[in-house]
């Protein structure tokens, strides 16, 4: 059984559809990578499968459950079993990095505090910043400081894992490091992990299956070796990041000479 | 002659306009009231409800005290030295002590407390939830299943209805204890006359309860626009300014418009 169930999901933003009738159907234990250009609606989705943001229409399944259906405080209590690494990294600014991955175990259990120590001591130990744990938000670096939201969206061990750009603005060997922790992660913890990703070699390396969307709508979907076959020339302009093709490089705009009047 | 088309474009703009800025007002204050109502039926329980409402506490009172402490002496000397200018001129300069007790119980506490709350608490209290919204670190909060209503709205407004009253009785103690220094050791005022005519005329349900009241008026009035400016905000580094700005300046007027009605029902007797 699928542990995501999408089914004509649409959403609009100012009248613009974001989410056009969308439908995906995510295997529980897997690795999907969701990409696509910039704009086609990626964290848009993974905000909506969240529950974060409502869609206009359509149905959104988690672990047969409907998203959609639940109430304000039954969203919070599932979204216990779920892990979110933003972009940012959205850490605490106030808390070190010892506080940051203790929150979620101090807000959801009465645990005693040695039990909440062995748990960040083995999640730190897991991303590899024991030794940074009394450091502040401020002195990370971005490669840390998303290791370390990394550690905070699985200190209480989520069956869903969603990564919101993991690559973006990493050095190499940062997104060698967070290309390892999310395949450990996703296999050790036996959890279905989304990763929304443009970082197209890091995304189809660690992908079991892979969605790619344009204008709302799936254009291409496989796992990753044949992805490369796919006939849509909209993913093979997408996989060579070539300027021309379906996708245009200019937004739509009045003829240059019209612009500057000649 | 003109198109139906363009016909519409002129008369329906306006009216468009209007139309739709009132909804958009409504809708603010529907989201203002559906917080502040959350935020005010959670009280903090547990060990660690208590601990983030002390916590806020210190950031919003016990950092205020200083500009309260400084402000409220510096308000409370010059009471004292215009109200004996002006009395001395009746003969009536031994009651500068009510003038400056009466000055700061009804009216020049509570307002000026606030006033103060608002430009700095309040400001803080803005800037520090827009930046956490900036930064993502609100979104952060409903990913994890915390409610951000609970964990950062609630104590931030229970510890702001609690912090202000405090903050206005020390800014009047303080007022009447400088007053008092410049009445009696600089202007000469017989000690007596300053602290027995004040103990006279001042009544604790008209003034002191009155002038509490209000300051819990400003305080709620104060920390809901606070809270709702930082939750509403654009999350951009122009919006916390705006965000900020706005704060200051809707508390400020709101203090000193709901300062008259509130004087107009608590003293209205006088």
């Amino acid at each position: 059984m699928d542990f995501i169930r999408i089914r004509n999901l649409t959403f609009k933003r100012d009248g613009r559809k974001i989410l056009d009738k969308l439908n995906l159907d995510i295997p529980q234990g897997n690795i999907i990578g969701i990409m696509g250009p910039s704009g086609c609606g990626k964290t848009t989705l993974l905000r909506i499968i969240a529950g974060y943001l409502k869609p206009d229409s359509g149905q959104v399944i988690v672990d047969g459950v409907d998203i959609n259906k639940l109430k304000r405080r039954e969203l919070l209590e599932f979204r216990k079993t779920m892990g979110f690494l933003f972009q940012s990294g959205a850490l605490f600014t106030d808390m070190n990095v010892y506080e940051n991955i203790a929150f979620p175990l101090k807000e959801h259990y009465r645990l005693p505090a040695e039990v909440i120590n062995d748990i960040v001591q083995m999640k730190l130990e897991c991303v590899g910043l024991r030794g940074a744990q009394d450091l502040m938000p401020s002195e990370l670096s971005g490669g840390m400081g998303r290791r370390v939201a990394l550690a905070r969206s699985i200190a209480i061990d989520p069956s869903l894992m969603m990564y919101d750009e993991p690559f973006t603005g990493q050095d190499p060997i940062s997104k060698g490091v967070l290309m390892e922790l999310i395949k450990t992660v996703n296999d050790s913890l036996k959890i279905t992990s989304l990763v929304v990703s443009h970082d197209i070699p890091e995304t189809l390396k660690i992908s079991d299956y892979v969605y790619i969307l344009a204008e709302g709508k799936t254009i291409g979907k496989g796992d990753p070796a044949s992805m490369k076959s796919n006939a849509s020339p909209f993913v093979q302009q997408f996989l060579r990041g070539e300027k021309e093709g379906p996708v245009t490089f200019h937004y739509k705009a009045t003829p240059l000479k019209k612009a500057l009047g000649l | 002659m003109m198109k139906d088309s363009q016909l519409n474009k002129y008369l329906l703009s306006p009216l468009q306009r209007l139309g739709a800025g009132t909804l958009a007002y409504l809708a603010t204050w529907g989201r203002a009231t559906i917080l502040v109502l959350d935020a005010c039926i959670i009280l903090p329980r547990s060990a660690r409800g208590v601990n983030l409402f002390l916590r806020e506490i210190y950031k919003l009172g016990v950092l205020s005290l200083p500009i309260i402490v400084v402000s409220a002496a510096f308000v409370g000397m010059v009471l004292a030295l215009q109200g004996y200018t002006i009395l001395r001129n009746f003969s009536a300069e031994s009651a500068v002590g009510q003038l400056v007790a009466l000055s700061l119980f009804r009216e020049l506490g509570p307002v000026l407390a606030g006033l103060l709350f608002a430009g700095r608490s309040g400001s803080a209290l803005t800037a520090e939830i827009s930046l956490m919204k900036t930064t993502e670190q609100i979104s952060s909060l409903e990913m994890m299943g915390v409610d951000p209503v609970r964990y950062l709205v609630a104590p931030r407004l229970w510890a702001g209805l609690l912090t202000l009253p405090v903050l206005t009785i020390v800014f009047n103690m303080t007022g009447i204890w400088m007053g008092g220094v410049v009445a009696i050791e600089w202007l000469g005022i017989y000690e007596g006359s300053y602290w027995g005519n004040m103990q006279q005329v001042v009544s604790l349900q008209s003034d002191i309860i009155n002038g509490i009241i209000k300051s819990l008026v400003f305080a709620f009035v104060v920390t809901w626009i606070a809270i709702f400016q930082g939750y509403n905000s654009t999350p951009t580094a122009e919006g916390i300014g705006i965000s900020t700005t706005k704060t200051v300046v809707y508390s400020s007027l709101g203090i000193l418009g709901l300062d008259f009605l509130l004087t107009a029902l608590l003293f209205s007797n006088i």
